[in-house]
């Protein structure tokens, strides 16, 4: 089955109108590949749920366009696009055995009932539920729903499959496990997934590529070392892990583009830095900063530590600067590691020039 | 334990009045019917009979040999009939009548339901005196067809089967209204989403998921209306006008001017039996009905 690309271009959708106008989705433009793994990452309420509803067809964009395969599919009904979803509450018909549920998709597509029977037996086997076809869903657990959901929505091979949250409602055990199942799923059929989320760890353990999405905009698309390690939105920074914010002013030095904070600290920033020199916010990560003497000079960030947290893997040193911001960072804890000062004495933060990360608001 | 037998007492007041007046005279009517009759109506206490149940079939000759009479199971087949066509009527009446409430935004939905229970506001009779204004002779209806060209002389509408059923139909839309609709208004429309998702067009996404989970609602409007209309008395009274008798006119004359108490108790028992197996049916097939969607 070959796996489709789908394009999406300036779409746009407000729901309600007048005063109660709510504009879920602002100008989206995503091209995603085929056989990709694609997650749209955001907070409650970004219009995540709103952009799958219009690839599956559930809702019309008031502007823009969808293709799939390079076919414009924006006017076809839902029964007519090659693709399936998994719903956020599953949505498992509760009037029909489990394997009917499976099977319902090859009934519509008038398959033969012998062939339908083998692929129920198959698509339930993949998702490791071989025995389950004569139950109801109302005789599953959460984790067995869910599945059930993804062999429902696989079992006529669409070409896209989007899936909404579908593990929220799993707890974290079960959630791990089906992290790593629906990521076998999707290399065994080849099926570009869509996948919705709001949970950063899953979406960058998951992903090939993260939209991240805010107010019914996409911030930032790319690999999940990309958006982890050069954010470039404040607000893509902030809601995947946890980031340094620091503000001061872009300076051409003789050694390439520099932050200047304050009198006396320079950075030195990543090459390739184009932007007018003035104020700018910069964004480090707790574990690439790194703690060094008081005594260290001008390319560290003088500092005084709070409060020393270990846990386990690795151990977080809470400090504050020298204007009183807090500055968070992290230490792998080794072997042999030297003891870390107590908390009160002055330190200093040294950050290595590729670290350091420039924002647009 | 103490809890429960506290609650028991909120129940005693509704058990106390089924008792003393449903079950007491429903078993005194049981009695009566496999009592002699009474010369002049009323009962003879204490001579014991199957005579009523026998009259169901057969009448007494003159040499007190039983003969094959079937004018009663004809009222019963009638009523049956009428009834059946009457559930069929309100089901095709109601079916497009509760979706369009369901689809309805909820402000709206509560206004219709308001409307569909206007007619319970009116007297029973009331209804049924209007139904007789629109179908006699030189009435609206006929009044109109004439007018329009399209009849010639009297149309004979009233008093006819035709009539009752019209009656009949009218005074128990609401009934199947009402369930269809509550059916269809708890349904996830999430699942006809997924119908869709699947490939289903509508015609399929109504009979594979829509109609199976509104069931419940369509089969509880059925017995809601086939069970009173089978049991009706004002409306075959007036609209079918004595010509057209149901098991409701039976019992009744024979209460009244037939005088013949166990007959009429047997009757009204039959007819109780065949509800109960009705409701009996219903709870087996639909107890463990399912609605809603998977936890
Ligand atoms: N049918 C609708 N009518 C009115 N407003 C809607 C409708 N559907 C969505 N919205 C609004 O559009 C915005 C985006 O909603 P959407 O469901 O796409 O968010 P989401 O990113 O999926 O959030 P969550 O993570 O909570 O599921 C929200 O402000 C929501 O209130
Ligand atoms: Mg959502």
């Amino acid at each position: 089955m070959a796996a489709a690309a789908i394009d999406l271009a300036g779409l746009a959708k407000t729901f309600g109108s007048g005063e109660e106008a709510v504009r879920a989705l602002d100008q989206v433009s995503l091209a995603i590949r085929p056989n990709e793994f694609f997650t749209l990452l955001g907070p409650s309420g970004c219009g995540k749920t709103t952009l799958l509803r219009l690839i599956g067809g559930f809702e019309q964009p008031d502007a823009g366009e969808i293709r799939l395969d390079g076919q414009p599919i924006t006017d076809l009904p839902p029964h007519r696009r090659p693709v399936n979803t998994v719903f956020q509450s599953y949505a498992l018909f509760p009037h029909l055995s489990v394997a009917d549920n499976v099977g319902f998709g090859l009934d519509m597509l008038g398959w033969a009932t012998q062939q339908k029977r083998r692929r129920v037996a198959d698509m339930l086997t993949l998702v490791r539920l071989e025995g389950y076809g004569g139950r109801r869903p109302s005789q599953l657990s959460g984790g067995q729903a869910q599945r059930v959901a993804l062999a429902r929505a696989l079992a006529a091979s669409p070409k896209v499959l989007l899936l909404d949250e579908p593990l929220s409602a799993l707890d974290l055990k079960l959630r791990k496990e089906m992290q790593s199942e629906l990521k076998r799923l999707q290399t065994e059929t080849g099926i570009t997934f869509v996948f919705v989320t709001h949970d950063q760890s899953e979406a960058l353990s998951m992903s090939d590529r993260i939209a991240v999405m805010q107010h019914g905009r996409v911030l930032q698309v790319g690999s999940p070392r990309e958006i982890y390690e050069t954010p470039r939105h404040r607000f893509v920074a902030d809601f995947i892990g946890e980031i340094n914010l620091l503000e001061g002013e872009l300076v051409q030095a003789p050694g390439g583009a520099a932050l200047q904070l304050g009198e006396q600290i320079r950075l030195g920033l990543p090459p390739g830095v184009t932007r007018a020199p003035g104020r700018v916010t910069a964004a480090v990560r707790p574990e690439r900063a790194q703690l060094v003497a008081a005594s260290h000079g001008n390319g560290a960030l003088p500092a005084r530590i709070d409060q020393v947290v270990y846990a386990g893997t690795d151990t977080t040193v809470l400090l504050s600067l020298a204007g009183g911001q807090p500055f968070r960072l992290r230490i792998q804890n080794r072997t042999g590691a030297a003891e870390l000062p107590a908390p009160g004495a002055p330190v200093g933060i040294e950050i290595p020039p590729g670290s350091l990360q420039l924002l647009e608001d | 334990m103490r809890a429960r037998s506290g609650q028991a007492w909120l129940i005693l007041p509704a058990s106390l009045v089924i008792i003393l007046f449903m079950l007491l005279p429903l078993g005194l009517m049981a009695y009566v019917s496999i009592l002699e009759k009474g010369l002049n109506g009323g009962v003879v206490w204490g001579s014991h009979t199957t005579e009523a149940y026998l009259s169901f079939a057969f009448e007494r000759d003159l040499d007190d040999s039983l003969v094959l009479n079937t004018d009663y199971l004809q009222i019963f087949a009638r009523s049956f009939g009428l009834s059946a066509i009457t559930t069929i009527l309100c089901l095709l009446l109601s079916l497009p009548t509760a979706f369009y409430m369901a689809l309805q935004p909820e402000r709206t939905r509560n206004g219709l339901i308001f409307l569909v229970t206007i007619p319970f506001w009116t007297n029973l009779l009331v209804r049924n005196y209007a139904w007789i204004l629109l179908l006699r002779n030189g009435g609206l209806i006929d009044g109109l067809l004439r007018d329009a060209g399209l009849s010639s002389g009297s149309l004979n509408l009233l008093y006819s089967n035709t009539a009752i059923v019209l009656g009949l139909t009218y005074t128990f839309l609401p009934f199947m209204v009402l369930p269809i609709y509550a059916s269809l208004e708890k349904l996830d429309v999430r699942l006809v989403e997924a119908a869709f998702d699947l490939g289903a067009n509508r015609w399929q996404a109504l009979r594979r998921v829509v109609l199976p989970l509104a069931m419940p609602g369509i089969v509880a409007g059925c017995i809601l209306v086939f069970v009173p209309a089978l049991g009706a008395y004002v409306t075959p009274e007036l609209l079918g006008g004595g010509k057209s008798l149901m098991i409701g006119n039976l019992i009744q004359g024979q209460f009244g001017s037939a005088r013949n108490w166990p007959f009429g108790a047997a009757l009204a028992f039959a007819l109780l039996a065949i509800v109960l197996l009705a409701m009996l049916v219903y709870l087996l097939r639909f107890r463990q009905a399912p609605a809603g969607a998977a936890p």
